[in-house]
């Protein structure tokens, strides 16, 4: 029986196709011809084919937000990728399978709370006047107080330093998914070996986990070059320029100096370096994978 | 478990270690919400001297202030949230049962697309989104929200839905089918009911979306009665002076549902993020 031509897939994909198409790849392609014109918000366009990019190339502070960028998403990975582990480990090891459920619980509750809170909350934190310095004074640290988000050399640590201890949320779940999941005949083949919990870890579980690694990994280097809100509310890119990063610059010129083909620009070359880095990083997952 | 620990004098010392290390990283994960707490309900000259003293009189007061200030956002927040994630979950059932269970032309290829879009960054189309909106007149209303949303959010979901609707067995939908039942019938009465778990982790993830989402709305929106709980929030500390006590109630207020939404859902949150996160 010959098979009918079906509408009715086409239909169901329509409407969804109908709101990307007007609202992705219009402005995509609309984002990549402006970035070979001037055009500013109220002006005409002009074509000036690659002036923009030869700008980037120039643009001291698109270097210096690079640099703060190479910073911030590589301590991004390592936070992302050591504590949850580092937590879902050692609950892995408690012999109370009630108080295990309970802590693996407790762990997920600060999930629930909307992010904005949480950083604007970080934000009293590093306040002068906030908890940061005052637990320093309690300690007696006193002298090792700053104003974190107003000094050029404390600034950029403390946006990494914002989430401490970097275990709530999404990758404590993969982690601690991935570490239950191991089977338990490879623990007690372990075990008979002669066992100690750190070699356990370091040559069954963690071979083991290296997909999941790579999962959080990819995750959060997509999650790191885009997410410019924690920056725009902590800091707002200052001291001066000090916690900038390619995003936020593209924001700013975008919206505040309404240099739209310029920010667009930038765009492209965003979004061209999050995909190498995204392949690039399956890449190496794969790799290590066969490891 | 036990059988790890061999050594009767090293179990001692690691288990207590790693114990205490863990209460220790417990603590200071819960530290930030402790203190939010505790300063919510004390004065704010007794948080500016003695931060972390146990009140001697608890002011609610602070919570009705920031009530007041909160309750107009956090509804409008709502309800451009379940107006949105009800669009959402409309496209991401059709399009995702359509690529997880139709064979059609092209289908690869469309399906490409959709992914697609998820890798090119937010940022990038941000003007020209907002030239759209322009064009289409929508500035400044609620659509100027819900419609980039929808059309954002869906993407995700499809993903899951995708996967879910081509694990269902095709058994499910055959008696339908011999008996000459139309697509969108089958759609509706037989793989929608059983998608809601897909669907609940798809309408959780773009609430927390939509609820945290700042930059947008201060973009697109306009008038102080329209503006969006995280507009709002992230000016708390301007009202009227730095008041941390109002502040952090606010800040507490507008948990709430958040909280209580994603609470009761959880188990399905949690279960959809994890496949998602694993086969992506």
């Amino acid at each position: 029986m010959k098979k009918k031509f079906a509408i009715s897939p086409y239909l169901f994909i329509l409407p969804s196709f109908t709101l990307i198409a007007v609202f992705f790849y219009y402005p995509v392609f609309y984002a990549l011809g402006s970035s070979f014109t001037d055009l500013r918000l109220g002006y005409e366009a002009k074509f000036v084919g690659l002036a923009n990019y030869k700008k980037l190339l120039t643009d001291v502070v698109f270097f210096k937000s690079l640099i703060n960028q190479l910073i911030l998403t590589i301590t991004d990975v390592v936070k992302n990728l050591f504590f949850p582990l580092l937590a879902a480990e050692i609950l892995y090891f408690i012999r109370n399978k009630n108080t295990e459920k309970r802590m693996k619980t407790l762990f997920i509750l600060p999930m629930l709370v909307p992010s904005l809170v949480i950083i604007l909350m970080w934000k009293y934190i590093y306040d002068p006047s906030g908890a940061l310095n005052s637990l320093l004074d309690l300690c007696g640290l006193g002298s090792l107080k700053h104003t974190w988000f107003r000094e050029i050399e404390t600034a950029l640590g403390a946006v990494i330093g914002i989430g401490f201890p970097f275990i709530s949320g999404l990758y404590f779940l993969i982690f601690h998914a991935s570490v239950s999941a191991i089977p338990k005949e490879l623990n007690e083949a372990a075990n008979i070996d002669g066992c100690k919990s750190l070699q356990l870890v370091r040559f069954v579980h963690i071979p083991l986990v290296v997909p999941y690694m790579a999962v959080v990994v990819i995750l959060t280097v997509i999650n790191s070059l885009q997410n410019y809100v924690t920056i725009l509310v902590t800091t707002n890119g200052g001291p001066g320029y000090a916690t900038y990063i390619p995003a936020l610059l593209m924001f700013k010129v975008a919206f505040d100096a309404s240099d739209i083909g310029y920010a667009s620009s930038m765009g492209v070359v965003l979004f061209v370096t999050i995909m190498g880095l995204t392949l690039a990083t399956m890449k190496l997952s794969k790799m290590a994978k066969n490891y | 478990m036990s059988e790890f620990f061999c050594d009767k004098r090293r179990i001692t010392f690691e288990y207590w270690a790693s114990r205490g290390l863990i209460l220790v990283l417990l603590l200071i994960t819960f530290l930030p919400f402790l203190l939010m707490l505790l300063m919510s309900v004390k004065e704010s000259i007794i948080i500016s001297t003695d931060l972390w003293s146990i009140p001697k009189r608890i002011v609610w007061e602070n919570y009705t202030i920031a009530f007041f200030v909160l309750i107009r956002p956090i509804c409008n927040s709502l309800f451009i949230s379940a107006v949105s994630i009800i669009g959402i979950l409309i496209f991401t059932a059709l399009s995702g049962y359509a690529f997880g269970r139709f064979e059609f032309k092209g289908k690869e290829v469309l399906f490409l697309m959709f992914i697609g879009v998820m890798m090119v960054p937010n940022l990038l189309m941000m003007v020209p989104q907002f030239m759209v909106i322009n064009k289409l007149h929508l500035m400044g209303s609620y659509f100027a929200l819900i419609l980039p949303y929808i059309a954002g959010l869906q993407l995700f979901g499809v993903l899951l839905a995708r996967s879910f609707f081509s694990s269902l067995p095709e058994e499910m939908f055959e008696a339908a089918r011999m008996e000459g039942a139309k697509e969108l019938f089958i759609f509706l009465r037989i793989a929608l009911p059983v998608s809601w778990p897909i669907l609940i982790t798809v309408a959780i993830t773009s609430l927390i979306a939509i609820y945290n989402d700042y930059v947008w709305p201060m973009l697109t929106l306009s008038g102080e009665t329209k503006k969006t709980f995280s507009q709002i929030v992230v000016s708390l500390t301007a009202y009227g002076g730095v008041d941390y006590g109002m502040m952090t109630a606010g800040y507490v207020i507008g948990s709430i549902p958040l909280i209580l939404i994603t609470r009761s859902c959880l188990k399905y949150y949690l279960g959809g993020l994890l496949e998602g996160a694993v086969k992506g």
